[in-house]
This record gives structure tokens, C-alpha cells and sequence, in this order.
């Protein structure tokens, strides 16, 4: 016989279930509630509270442990994409915004230099090669005309075709990023879900706007009149940075909100709906019923 | 009945153990010299077995998938690239790209019967088209872009421009090519796993390995 019940007396307090477990049927926990022993086969189990359904304490052929590796390995794994994910989003965000606005900043100065020409500004011709030699025209810069050029610059050719090809690289990069921490935050509100894909472009960014600060300060420390390309990278990076670092959060967090929806689609159209109970979680974490069509 | 051990004494359980309790509305196993009674679920052991047969077929059949998409892209961007690079010389008529974009057509294809056997073999190849070849592509696009210098990169937008509505027609057809054969594909990924389930019928109906002994 089973020792809980080797001699059961008729008053003696019922033994009770101490450890977590759920019922076969519901799934509702039966800790705490009474072991009984069926009198004919000495089965000891335990009577779920909601449904009623009896639980065995031992049954053959077991599961458990292959079960609770399972759940192990399910866990290490999640855990490992999820660390994944937040280093990759730091990585591709900080990388091409740095890249983006380093490389259209650069670009700018030869626009500012030929606006100088055709407004009749003079260039020692001697040290010029692309506006990188000669010493920038501060006041020039500083005045309306200056600015008006700086801004121009800005949408030339020159300076968005390489911006917009590394910022469509990097959202490019980003997507699938986003939408696996998307589908990891599945469970959270759709806000908070925002809130953390927008937080690690956003971090990657900073880091690389503080990099190409300190690159310029760098540039620009010894007191020395700046080149025009130093002079036009200074006043030009802050925009492209912003404008990129900008982008990412909000590319992320509009992945990462349709994310999971987006996955929730594609399983539904590859899969029949016999097979649909394997990713079941995929809507019954989102509180929807798995689709039958 | 499949043989397990008393957890308690280690004797054998077999089907004689074997009883139900009505009170419990379970298959109870008592073991017959220690009495050490276990619920008897064979079935919700097998599960498990179950889910992960599934997962492994689900598995094999994304990974063919994906793996077709992915050189599809391959191929299309090689095609492209080569049209990009030298215009003048690898027109789209030319046998090469031809080749190549038939290639593409045919494994997007089999990459959509592969991803959804169950849905239009029309549907499958179009969204075969929009979730995998397409975003892979932009992908490879990307990175190799990536290393080009910024006179490649604005020649061979400039490129780009110019072949644009030859481009946008080479690849409309591409698609149509492999939405007409993605049907014919999926009729003859039927016809083969038929003939493998009769086989596999005939062979078990014959086997005189049956666990039972007994023709199945």
C-alpha cells in the first residue's frame, strides 16, 4: 500500500497536498487540497476544487522530468534571445546613426563651400581641395546667408543619398529585432511594449551622438580656426543624429506594437488549424481565441 | 499495454495490473506484490512524443522554406547586381539572367508549397514573395551596400533609375512565373506523398514486425 494510507483512521486529519501542482483537466493549482486514496486500487490522488477532476499523485509512464528539462531549456533560451535582441537593437541603432550622420556631415561642407563661391566669398584656391583645408569663414557661417547654406546643404543630394541609404540599412537591420522583442513582450501591454523597444535604439543613439560629440570636440580643441569641413560637421552632425536617432525609436516601437499580431497572421496562414494549438499561446496570451478557419 | 517497473518494488507492471477506479475515473496500475498503485496514462505520456513529431514536420518544412527564399534572393540580387554593374552588357535578355530569374521563380515556388500546403498555391507564392524573398533581398541589398563607396552606391542608383521600369517588368513577371507554377509544383508534392503513404500502408500491412504479431 501507499505510505500516506498505510493505515488510515477514520479521524485522523487528512494529509494535504504541499507541492505545486495542477489539475489535468483546468489547470487550476490544487495546493492544499485533501490526498484521497481510492479503497479498491490504493491510488492516492487529489480532487481538483473548480472542476472536480481527480489528479493523480504517481502515474506511469511519467513526463515530469522531460517536462521540467523542457521548461529549462524553453527558459535559457528566452532568455538568451531576449539579452540577443536588446544588445543587437543597441548595436544596429548606434552604429548607423553614428555612420548616418558622420558620413551626410562630411558630405555638407563641399555644399557650403560652392554656396560661399557663388555668393562671391574667397578661397585661398592655393589650399583648396573640397573645402577639407582651408581655414572655415566663421563670420561668413555665423551670418544668414551662412546659415541659409548650412540649411541647404542639408537636403542636398550629396548629403541624403548616403543618410537615407544607411538609415533604410539600419531600419532594414532593426525590423526583425524589434519584432522578436515584440513577440517576447507578448504578454505585456501594448504600451510598455512601446516603451522598451523605443528605450534601446534610443540608448544605442545617445551612445553614438556622445562618440561623434567627443570625436568633434576632439577636431575642434587647440584653439585653431577649423577647416570647413570641421566647421560644417560641427553644425550639421546634431541634425542628422537627431533626425536618425529619432527614426529607430519610433520604426522599433511601431514593430514591436504589431509584432505580435503580425507573427499571430503569419502562423495562422501557414499553419492548418489542427496544428495551430502548437503556438496557441499566441493568442491566448493576447486574450483571443485561437482562430478555427 | 507498455511495460513499466513498480517505482517502489521494480517488478513488472503488465496489463494484468491493470484496473479502473470509479471513483477516481482513472486507469489505476497496482503493482501485484507491493501494492504501490500509479495512475495508468500512457496516452498523456505519448503527448509529448506527439508535439514534438509535429514541431520537428512544422520545423523541416519552414527550413525548406526559408532556405529556398533565401537563395531565390540570392539569386535575384546577383541578377540584379550583375544588370547594375554592367547594363550594356548583361541586358535582361540576356541568357544569364534569364536563367537566374527562372531559377528564383521556380525555388519561390517550392518555397511556397513548402510554407503553406494547405492554402492556395497562388496565395502562397505571393506571400512567399512579400514575407520571405522580398525583405531577405533587401537585406543582402543592404549589407553589400554597405561596402560600396559612395560613387559605386550613387552610379548605381543613378543605374537604378534608368532600369527602373524595365526592372519593375522583369520582376512582375518573375512573380507571375511563379505564381502559374507554384499550383503545378503543389500537385506533384501531393501526388509524391500519396504515393509514400500507400506505400507506407502496404508495408505495415504486411510487416511481420508488428508489435502484436499480428498483421496491423
Amino acid at each position: 500500500m501507499n505510505d500516506a494510507t498505510d493505515h488510515p483512521t477514520p479521524n485522523a486529519p487528512r494529509e494535504t497536498l504541499a507541492g505545486d501542482r495542477l489539475c489535468v483537466q483546468c489547470m487550476h493549482p490544487l495546493v492544499g487540497r485533501a490526498i484521497e486514496r481510492d479503497a479498491q486500487t490504493g491510488l492516492l490522488f487529489v480532487r481538483c476544487g473548480e472542476c472536480g477532476t481527480a489528479s493523480a499523485l504517481f502515474e506511469y509512464p511519467t513526463v515530469a522530468p522531460w517536462v521540467r528539462r523542457f521548461k529549462t531549456v524553453a527558459a535559457s533560451t528566452f532568455a538568451i534571445i531576449a539579452v540577443g535582441v536588446i544588445a543587437a537593437m543597441i548595436a544596429v541603432s548606434g552604429i548607423f546613426t553614428g555612420a548616418a550622420s558622420n558620413i551626410a556631415a562630411e558630405e555638407c561642407a563641399s555644399e557650403v563651400v560652392l554656396a560661399l563661391q557663388s555668393s562671391g566669398g574667397a578661397l585661398d584656391e592655393s589650399e583648396f581641395a573640397e573645402g577639407i583645408y582651408t581655414d572655415a569663414d566663421l563670420v561668413w557661417l555665423s551670418s544668414d546667408a551662412g546659415a541659409r547654406a548650412l540649411r541647404d546643404s542639408r537636403r542636398s543630394l550629396a548629403a541624403l543619398l548616403p543618410f537615407l541609404t544607411f538609415t533604410a540599412i539600419g531600419t532594414i537591420l532593426l525590423v526583425p529585432f524589434a519584432l522578436t522583442l515584440g513577440v517576447v513582450l507578448m504578454r505585456r501591454h501594448a504600451l510598455e511594449r512601446a516603451a522598451v523597444a523605443v528605450l534601446f535604439p534610443l540608448a544605442g543613439a545617445g551612445v553614438a551622438y556622445a562618440i561623434l560629440a567627443t570625436v568633434d570636440a576632439m577636431r575642434n580643441a587647440g584653439g585653431f580656426t577649423p577647416s570647413w569641413s570641421v566647421a560644417v560637421y560641427s553644425a550639421n552632425y546634431p541634425y542628422f543624429a537627431l533626425v536618425v536617432g529619432g527614426w529607430f525609436p519610433l520604426a522599433a516601437a511601431t514593430t514591436a506594437l504589431l509584432g505580435p499580431t503580425l507573427l499571430a497572421a503569419f502562423f495562422r496562414f501557414v499553419l492548418p488549424p489542427s496544428d495551430r494549438r502548437l503556438v496557441a499561446w499566441m493568442w491566448e496570451w493576447r486574450g483571443k481565441p485561437v482562430p478555427r478557419d | 499495454m507498455l511495460s513499466h517497473c513498480c517505482a517502489r518494488c521494480g517488478r513488472n507492471l503488465d496489463a494484468s495490473s491493470r484496473s479502473f477506479s470509479a471513483l477516481a475515473r482513472l486507469w489505476v496500475a497496482a503493482c501485484p506484490r507491493c501494492g504501490f498503485a500509479v495512475a495508468w496514462m500512457p496516452r498523456r505520456a505519448r503527448e509529448g512524443a506527439r508535439v514534438w513529431a509535429r514541431l520537428r514536420a512544422l520545423n523541416i518544412r519552414l527550413g525548406i522554406a526559408f532556405s529556398a527564399a533565401q537563395i531565390a534572393a540570392l539569386l535575384l540580387v546577383v541578377a540584379l547586381g550583375m544588370h547594375l554593374d554592367r547594363p550594356q552588357t548583361f541586358s535582361l535578355s540576356h541568357p544569364t539572367l534569364v536563367l537566374l530569374a527562372a531559377c528564383a521563380a521556380i525555388l519561390t515556388s517550392a518555397s511556397a508549397v513548402a510554407l503553406a500546403p494547405a492554402r492556395p498555391a497562388a496565395t502562397a507564392a505571393l506571400v512567399s514573395w512579400a514575407v520571405l524573398v522580398v525583405p531577405t533581398a533587401a537585406v543582402i541589398c543592404a549589407v553589400l551596400s554597405i561596402g560600396m563607396g559612395r560613387l559605386q552606391l550613387a552610379r548605381s542608383f543613378e543605374t537604378l533609375g534608368k532600369a527602373a521600369p524595365n526592372l519593375l517588368t522583369a520582376g512582375t513577371l518573375c512573380v507571375v512565373a511563379s505564381i502559374a507554377l507554384a499550383p503545378i509544383l503543389a500537385a506533384a508534392y501531393e501526388g509524391v506523398r500519396r504515393g509514400h503513404a500507400r506505400r507506407d500502408r502496404a508495408a505495415k500491412r504486411f510487416s511481420i514486425g508488428s508489435p502484436l504479431g499480428v498483421p496491423t
